[in-house]
């Protein structure tokens, strides 16, 4: 197993974007941190075969996509799963508005392909260049690219349409009678 | 370059400006200084993907899962990590004969501890009887985070979470109990202060046939026992230590 420093300095830096990537990926608050722990106890058991530790960020992502594949293999129920926004975890007050952005984000990613959801995600993660993205997702640079052009299309449409849906109904006037 | 071919870059230029300092990107972001259209697109594009990764970026992330990952890797090797297998089922063993327990410790037969997970509830005394005859353990770790994924990696019921007081504990080792038809219970071989601390863990299912009251201390022999569960698993501790120093454990 690698040192211990090195395992509690990983947790402590990637532990929140990696839960991030799997609940966007998986949006069940469980399996996300299902995928999020798995991935740390796979670095735990054989993170000591990675020569380049440079790469230990690369490597965590790239180990919870496969596992969230892996498990959409065997499950075959994520993409006919709805969005339960009510399992998201509940927060203090001071976090409501963001949980609210935070959901609308998982609610729209939901309705993207998983081949574009994931570059996206992890995109704005903001910790990843493109190159990392094609590492992780073992996909070319000009695919990550393109994924990335189409899913940002996508995605405005999709929260356009979202944020029309979401407008009250105009309540009727009635004629003023002369 | 034409816009379309700048565009499919751009789309690539991470908001907080991390890529600013990357070639592929130069010519592109140039253009888009030149020509207006494709200024005004960049501008609204970046003003998109700002919110966007402040949305994803605030998603919230349940403490537990880190601190239980960090409680368990907190639980220091006793002695310096070595690459030879060898040395830690001499370490193991060491504690063992520490203890006073090598000696005592009774091979149970297969078909011997398959009639005790073959009750139709398993009581403290089944349990006693598995811990009390734990040698040959199926693998000896230095931490339970190792224990942990040694059990994962089989399939074997492994703790999910632990009470953040485990991290104090040292470990020796765990050995996988299962049959045929009956339950299987993992059960880790821990230590403090000199006595043996045994953490059964088995799936959250299985914990409905055992007959310990859950959040309930009891006694067998000289043996103190306590149950939980969470929402996989049901863990009971069992251990000679005394019951005041086994609760700050689970507390």
């Amino acid at each position: 197993m690698p040192a211990d420093s090195e395992f509690n300095d990983l947790v402590s830096a990637w532990y929140d974007p990696l839960y991030r990537f799997a609940i966007s990926l998986a949006k069940d608050p469980e399996d996300a941190q299902d995928l999020t722990q798995t991935t740390f106890l796979k670095w735990a058991r054989k993170g000591d075969a990675l020569r380049d530790r440079s790469k230990a960020k690369t490597w965590l992502f790239s180990v919870l996509y496969r596992e969230f594949l892996d498990h959409v293999r065997r499950a075959r129920r994520y993409s006919d799963d709805e969005l339960e926004a009510d399992r998201l975890p509940a927060t203090d007050s001071a976090d409501a508005e963001r949980v609210i952005d935070g959901r609308t984000a998982v609610a729209a990613l939901d309705q993207l392909d998983k081949r574009f959801r994931a570059p996206l995600v992890l995109f704005y993660l903001e910790s990843h260049s493109y190159q990392e993205i094609a590492e992780i997702l073992d996909i070319p640079i000009g695919t990550v690219m393109s994924r990335l052009r189409r899913a940002k299309d996508r995605l405005r449409a999709i929260l356009e349409t979202d944020a029309k849906s979401n407008e009250p109904i105009p309540f009727p006037r009635k004629e003023a009678q002369s | 370059m034409n816009n379309n071919e700048a565009k499919e870059i751009l789309s690539a230029y991470r908001p907080g400006g991390g890529d600013a300092a990357d070639p592929i990107f130069r010519e592109a972001l140039e253009q888009a200084r030149r020509d207006p259209e494709l200024d005004a697109w960049f501008k609204a594009e970046r003003e998109h993907d700002a919110a966007f990764a402040r949305a994803i970026q605030s998603l919230p992330v349940p403490r537990d899962g880190k601190q239980s990952l960090l409680a368990l890797a907190r639980v220091e090797p006793r002695h310096k990590r070595s690459f030879r297998p060898t040395w830690s089922v001499a370490i193991a063993a060491g504690i063992l004969l520490a203890l006073g327990l090598a000696f005592f410790s009774i091979p149970l037969s297969q078909h011997e501890y398959e009639s005790v997970l073959q009750q139709e509830e398993i009581g403290v005394a089944g349990l006693h009887t598995l811990a009390n005859a734990m040698e040959p353990l199926d693998f000896y770790g230095e931490s339970i985070l190792e224990l942990r994924g040694w059990l994962a990696g089989r399939g074997a019921p492994a703790p999910a979470s632990l009470p953040a007081q485990f991290a104090t504990l040292n470990s020796i080792g765990c050995r996988v109990f299962s049959s045929e038809t009956g339950p299987t219970f993992s059960l880790l071989c821990l230590e403090k202060d000199g006595e043996l601390v045994h953490l059964f863990v088995t799936e959250e299912a299985t914990g409905a046939a055992l007959a310990i009251a859950d959040r309930t201390w009891l006694t067998h022999d000289d043996w103190n026992a306590y149950c939980w569960s969470d929402n996989e698993h049901t863990y009971v501790l069992m251990s000679r230590a005394p019951r005041e120093q086994l609760e700050t454990l689970v507390i």
